[in-house]
């Protein structure tokens, strides 16, 4: 499980240790979005992630020549911009039928984006579902595992509260408060890593 | 009121307080700020746990979030009202999210789909319940069937059946090859009723086909489906489907649908069901494209051992890239499924092997005809190999190949048939006195539509081997039942017109039988036949009714010269009467003869041969009437000084003249080149001097009156006639030449014996030793002859 960190401490890291470990550590992070955003946009497994790769490598260019400042905008932004225009160069370069998006629906990558508002959304998406991820690891760690079960049962999975009681002996109140305090702490989280 | 507990709380952001502890609830809140610090939050808290909801939902396919759209079984439920119990969420299609539902009303489990919206606005209701509508158009049992569609708060959705069962691929994973046809025709039943009301699916692939456990598939997702009267509407740009099925011309600017669009992906079907693989296994989109465009799949064959070479066939006929080469609907390939199933011989070939061996063949063609040019092949060889490379590049017509292999099922075909054209043709020719004459003629009547619709309809289905068997079941009726209905109903009788004239009612007559028919109901009944025989053989193209039509055509030009009064009268009507002048049908023949060149030269073999090999036989029966009966036309050449020969003579002269044309049309044919004139120019060959010789010898024979003279003439002409068809023979390799040349010389020998030399011992020893300087000649002279112009060139 990898320690929980925040994008400050992983930009930190990389201005201030010189060694690959950083590099990889941020890459772990955030190349996965790229390539799920990439593969959105109707790029092929393999040119996703040579998309999320080149979006590394310019990335890490651009932070060595000092060019991206953290108090102009969020990574997420700086990031969103080189991956955008690396993952349509990439598509640009394609044949009109490579343009598809969904291998198991069969959906039209041209029903899904259409303009730039929604290439935005969907990086957003992308951006939030990698956060989301990271910080339930995160809570999962730290509370006691009852009490992340009866979160996870009674709030995501919609079971019905006298189940979960049983399930995992606790009073109703119990539960509520169970949600209550990881959903807080998920929030903390959040808000704290970018 | 002190604090409330958390449960209290969790209840008041999810509405669910009841008034009064509501009223009290907020009162308090009013107050306390820690409170209203733990409300803020759990209001926080809550929307944060529908992201997380949304996400963990759609973490393997993260969509993005619209209100618009309903996504989880909170808010179909809400949607739906009392009457549906939302149970699950079984996915999402290319058109929406499908959820299972309970109709408590109905008791029965149903899907329903919530469409996704687009344009929703600017659509027609027939554009809008496009896939609802495509669904119930088509009411087949291997289609989901619609229930009912609906639309509430702007939100469309569909009733459809619900249908327990999985996926193809995972259904028929465990069971043997048979059992998992018998599902696959199932499937293709449904997508040819689809076909056949001109609906293109566009997404088959195996989720979209689901299998009960009793083996029968439904299938679902008619969301991208089309009607071909809109397919010029298709986006040219558009892809649409599911990559691993996707057919060539999908993915090929300009896109176009067709309904073997389709079949390609019945074709991928099929290929999984022989080999559990993909027929194009690349994950990578750009590369499986270029491979459906560009590469031809691995032999299912070499993937498994087992998969019989016809199913072989049939995939990668279903597989190919030009969708013209492909079965052009679901119905087409389904045909030859089902004559694989029923044992039936599969004659489609896909056509890269095809091509492969047209290129193959045609390389050995050339390298044949560099071999024969250098006598490494001999003519007759050369043809013959021609003949087998000919039907191996271009094989006749399916229908004429599958109707003349005596397979069981055919042979029955053609049994029953028989049965048929008999029990018409008893009914025919005897007389049914206790039936009244209206009825006598029904059965016939009835049978020979049946055949005609059968046979139609066969032909309509693509069975074509059915159809010629029972097309040519009536062919043979029509004749007998036209002769049946007008002898019986009194129509076109012979009483009514002058020249109707009794013929065939003599023949009958001497079968017990007393039905008149007239030479004028012979004339139609016969013209009836001919243009049933022309109509058959425009439909099918099978050469049998090119035979059909050929005799039909003889009958009806005999009813012809009979009412013409040009052939006998009915009591002495004997076709081999010197009376009948065969004149009359040498022209028709040589006709014949003449067509089957002419269709011949212009590669219509098929019909040339039949046409050519009855004219000819139709020349050599005449001209060889013609020579035995006194109106000879050599009769008045040979006249011209009467009395110098007998009658006899005249007739074998003239039959050696017709060996002579027979010599003579030889050289015509074998001039004309092509492969069906070589081996008539062949058979005539035999014929002339088989005529020629055996008429000399037989000639010279006693008990003909000849005189004594001409006798000596003839005698002396057999032999050498006799050796100059021996010597003859090397110039075109001609063995018929050869062979009754050496034939000719043994009768002559044995006629030189008998006649004059019995009683000399020095005859034979002569003749032994003649043979052995011929023999020592033909070893020596090509020695000196070489050994001479040696020396010149010395």
């Amino acid at each position: 499980m990898t320690q929980w960190v925040t994008t400050t401490q992983l930009l930190e890291d990389l201005k201030t240790t010189h060694d690959e470990s950083a590099w990889t550590e941020f890459c772990s992070h955030f190349q996965p979005v790229v390539i799920e955003f990439a593969k959105k946009l109707g790029l092929s497994n393999v040119e996703a992630e040579d998309a999320a790769q080149e979006t590394m490598a310019a990335f890490f260019k651009a932070f060595k020549e000092g060019k991206y400042d953290p108090a102009k905008g969020r990574l997420s932004n700086w990031l969103f911009g080189i991956a955008k225009r690396i993952t349509l160069n990439l598509r640009g370069r394609q044949p009109l039928e490579k343009l598809i998006a969904d291998k198991a629906t069969g959906t039209s990558f041209w029903d899904m984006v259409q303009d730039d508002r929604t290439i935005g959304r969907t990086w957003e998406l992308q951006w939030q579902q990698m956060v989301l991820k990271k910080c339930l690891d995160q809570v999962r760690q730290e509370f006691d595992p009852k009490i992340f079960g009866a979160f996870r049962h009674y709030a995501i999975d919609q079971f019905a509260i006298e189940e979960v009681c049983q399930r995992f002996d606790m009073s109703r109140n119990a539960v509520y408060i169970a949600k209550s305090r990881v959903l807080s702490r998920l929030r903390q989280l959040r808000q704290r890593f970018e | 009121m002190k604090c409330p507990e958390q449960e209290l709380i969790e209840h008041y952001i999810q509405g669910r307080l009841e008034p009064q502890a509501l009223s009290e609830f907020e009162a308090h809140l009013q107050t306390c700020k820690h409170c209203q610090t733990i409300v803020a939050e759990a209001r926080e808290n809550e929307k944060l746990l529908i992201e997380i909801r949304t996400f963990e939902k759609t973490s393997s396919e993260p969509r993005e979030l619209s209100s618009k759209e309903i996504y989880t079984v909170d808010q179909a439920q809400k949607l739906l009202g009392e009457r549906y119990r939302v149970i699950r969420k079984i996915g999402e299609g290319a058109a929406g999210h499908v959820f299972q539902v309970a109709d408590t009303v109905l008791d029965r489990l149903v899907a329903v789909k919530f469409l996704r919206k687009k344009d929703a606005t600017k659509d027609t209701d027939s554009k809008r319940w496009h896939e609802a509508r495509l669904m119930s158009q088509l009411n087949h049992p291997g289609v989901a069937q619609v229930y009912e569609i609906g639309e509430i708060e702007e939100q469309r959705f569909i009733v459809m059946e619900w249908v327990d069962g999985l996926p193809l691929t995972d259904a028929w994973k465990d069971l043997p090859i048979q059992q998992r046809l018998n599902i696959y025709v199932n499937v293709l039943n449904a997508i040819s009723a689809a076909h056949a009301r001109g609906i293109i699916h566009r997404d088959i692939k195996p989720s979209n086909i689901l299998v009960s456990s009793d083996h029968k598939p439904k299938i679902l997702d008619f969301g991208i489906g089309l009607e071909t009267q809109y397919l010029s509407g298709v986006k040219q740009n558009v892809y649409r489907g599911t990559p691993a099925y996707t057919a060539p011309e999908q993915v090929t600017a300009p896109i176009q649908i067709f309904p073997s669009t389709d079949v390609f992906a019945l074709g991928i079907l099929l290929y999984e069901l022989l080999t559990d693989t993909l027929p194009f296994p690349q994950t990578d989109h750009k590369k499986l494209f270029e491979a459906i465009k560009t590469q031809h799949p691995e032999l299912p064959s070499a993937i498994r051992q087992k998969v019989p070479i016809s199913l072989q066939n049939i995939c990668l006929k279903a597989l190919e890239k030009d969708p013209q080469n492909r079965y052009s609907t679901a119905r087409d390939l389904a045909d030859d499924i089902n004559r694989y199933l029923r044992g039936e011989k599969v004659w489609s070939r896909p056509s890269f092997l095809s091509d492969k061996i047209q290129q193959e063949v045609f390389y050995h063609r050339q390298k044949l005809k560099v071999w024969r040019d250098n006598e490494l092949l001999t003519e007759k060889e050369f043809d013959r190999l021609e003949n087998i490379y000919e039907r191996v590049i271009s094989p006749p017509d399916l229908s004429i190949i599958e109707a003349r292999k005596l397979s069981f099922s055919q042979v029955c075909l053609y049994f029953g048939g028989w049965i048929v054209v008999l029990g018409s043709f008893v009914l025919f020719y005897k007389t049914w006195v206790n039936i009244p004459p209206f009825w006598r003629p029904i059965p016939a009547l009835l049978a020979t539509g049946l055949m005609i619709i059968l046979g139609l309809a066969m032909w309509k289905r693509n069975e074509s081997r059915l159809a010629v068997g029972f097309l040519s079941t009536a062919n043979l009726l029509v004749p007998i039942t036209f002769l049946l209905t007008l002898a019986q109903w009194d129509l076109l009788s012979p009483v009514n017109y002058p020249w109707g004239t009794e013929s065939i009612s003599g023949i009958l007559e001497q079968m017990e039988s007393y039905v008149i028919v007239g030479n004028v109901q012979l004339y139609f009944s016969s013209l009836c036949w001919f243009a049933f025989s022309l109509f058959f053989l425009h439909l099918t193209r099978s050469s049998i009714f090119v035979f059909f039509g050929i005799i039909s055509f003889l009958v009806w030009l005999t009813s012809c010269y009979i009412i013409a009064g040009m052939i006998g009268p009915v009591d002495t009507f004997n076709p081999w009467a010197r009376e009948i002048t065969a004149g009359r049908y040498l022209y028709p023949g040589i006709g014949f003869f003449v067509l089957g060149v002419i269709l011949d030269r212009h590669k219509f073999i098929h019909y040339a041969w039949p046409l050519c090999m009855v004219g000819l036989a139709m020349i050599v029966i005449c001209l060889s009437v013609i020579a035995i009966s006194d109106a000879t036309i050599f009769g008045w050449l040979l006249r011209w000084k009467p009395g110098f020969l007998n009658d006899y003579e005249i007739q074998l002269v003239s039959l050696i003249f017709n060996g002579l044309i027979y010599l003579g049309l030889a050289g015509v044919c074998r001039s004309l080149g092509t492969r069906l004139q070589r081996t008539l120019a062949s058979i005539l060959n035999w014929l002339g001097p088989i005529h020629i010789l055996g008429t000399l010898r037989i000639l010279d024979s006693d008990g003909l009156n000849i005189f004594g003279s001409h006798k000596i003439v003839y005698r002396i002409l057999l032999p050498i006639a006799s050796v100059g068809f021996v010597f003859g023979s090397v110039v075109r390799q001609m063995k018929s030449f050869f062979f009754s040349g050496l034939a000719g010389i043994a009768t002559a020998v044995q006629r030189f014996t008998a006649e004059y030399l019995k009683n000399y011992f020095a005859w034979p020893v002569a003749l032994i030793i003649t043979g052995i300087i011929w023999m020592l000649v033909s070893w020596r002279v090509p020695l000196w002859r070489a050994n001479r112009l040696l020396k010149r060139a010395k």
